[in-house]
């Protein structure tokens, strides 16, 4: 055995073993920081868009048309952000596990504290309208991100139940042109639509309308409202 | 510099990356318990641990730039080691060799003492049925017990080296315990 410290020095020696270098180990410890970091930035942002487009449904006042309340609460979950959110979530449990001294943690703690903080910070995203912003921009540059994430998108895109929502192309009179959220063009009848107070029926507004279909392309509406929900007025009003 | 025991690790890992030749007082303090940590974890013999010994020390010296001087250097180096048996066992696990670990009549008498178990004849196993019953343990429970009973290290230590709370480290050794002694008491009936 005493010989194992001669061996072991003569290895380090002919095989020209080196310390790795501090900054090395420095840079790794800062990656995994980033990184976890990071998952609680995505994580959050999960909880914020999520929170967002719930509080920006109208399952409550649609739900009456053709479905009950539980369907239509089914139908409003934004399921693409809530897979996004748990991956994320997870992602930042994963993480905490892995920076230095996070072993220390049991699995069950370090999946509160990963919920717990992506819950809290996504709040405040949200509150803050981050989400709201964010989800815009995704609208603008994602093609198809909307029709993917919002779950409004597929209530209503539902003319033949007498659901539409599109952008206000033109008005004239007692009619709008719109186009609907497959680009469809509608000549929308309002004369005796119950308009809400935040719509301006002004071109390039976007709106939700109900009502009925009287003939190829001409629409019945019997209310019209402004397609952000209540919640992002409220985030416009603020900003 | 004279080699005494007695000098602070620290000062030994300083010295290590000014002059290679010092790390050598950092294998003389710790080859023996690391060579019997090994033997008592894994079934080889002496030749093949001492070339996991001289895997660990290289593995001890090509990361000594991480080693964090608020914990301590005794638990880093035991993490390499664990590591490193891991490793070993795993590949072995791979092809299918048989297991079981090397114990000395002092260890036994260690193990057993600390094991609670009221039958008197558990006393008088020899120490291949209790090398045996520990060999027969998942790796896990098997290191638990080997750094608490026989390694005689403490659990915030047992954390340290395995990486997993200090909570998960009394559940394994209780449940390490629980197996071990079921197996102790089937063996003393069969006897």
């Amino acid at each position: 055995m005493e010989k194992l410290s001669k061996k072991i020095l003569t290895q380090i020696k002919s095989e020209k073993i080196t310390p790795i270098p501090k900054w090395r180990f420095l840079l790794k410890d800062s990656v995994t920081y980033f990184v976890f970091i990071l998952s609680i930035f995505l994580g959050s942002l999960g909880v914020a868009i999520t929170m967002f487009l719930v509080e920006n449904n109208d399952y409550l006042e649609t739900s009456v048309y053709d479905m009950s309340l539980a369907q239509a609460m089914v139908m409003s979950v934004p399921l693409l952000w809530l897979i996004l959110t748990l991956f994320f979530v997870f992602l930042v449990y994963y993480n905490l596990k892995h920076i230095p001294d996070g072993y220390r943690w049991t699995a069950a703690k370090s999946l509160i504290i990963s919920i717990l903080i992506s819950l809290i910070v996504g709040s405040v995203l949200n509150a803050s309208g981050v989400a709201a912003r964010l989800n815009d921009i995704f609208a603008e540059h994602i093609p198809n991100y909307s029709r993917v994430a919002d779950p409004r998108y597929s209530y209503w895109m539902r003319p033949e139940l007498g659901l539409i929502a599109g952008e206000i192309v033109s008005t004239e009179g007692n009619e709008i042109e719109v186009k609907d959220l497959n680009d469809k063009l509608w000549v929308i009848d309002i004369e005796n639509a119950r308009i809400a107070n935040v719509v301006d029926l002004v071109a390039g507004r976007r709106v939700r309308i109900s009502g009925e279909i009287t003939d190829n392309n001409v629409f019945y509406a019997t209310q019209i409202r402004p397609w952000n929900g209540r919640m992002q007025n409220l985030h416009n009003t603020l900003q | 510099m004279k080699f005494s025991k007695e000098i602070d690790d620290n000062i030994l890992v300083k010295r290590a990356l000014i002059e290679p030749d010092d790390f050598a007082y950092l294998i003389e303090k710790y080859q023996s318990k690391l060579f019997r940590y090994i033997q008592r974890t894994l079934y080889v013999n002496r030749e093949d641990v001492e070339d996991l010994l001289q895997e660990v020390f290289i593995k001890t010296y090509r990361n000594l730039n991480s080693f964090n001087s608020k914990y301590k250097f005794s638990s880093w180096i035991y993490r390499i080691t664990y590591n490193t048996c891991i490793s070993y066992y795993r590949s072995r696990q791979k092809n299918k060799e048989l297991m079981t670990v090397q114990l000395d009549s002092k260890d036994v008498s260690k193990l057993v003492a600390e094991e609670d178990i009221e039958a008197e004849a558990i006393r008088e196993y020899d120490t291949k049925a209790v090398a045996a019953a520990l060999a027969s343990l998942a790796e896990n429970y098997r290191n638990a017990i080997v750094l608490r009973y026989i390694e005689e290290l403490d659990y915030q230590e047992i954390s340290e080296i395995m990486q997993i709370p200090t909570g998960s480290v009394g559940s394994l050794i209780n449940r390490g315990k629980a197996i071990l002694k079921t197996y102790l008491e089937d063996y003393g009936k069969t006897k």
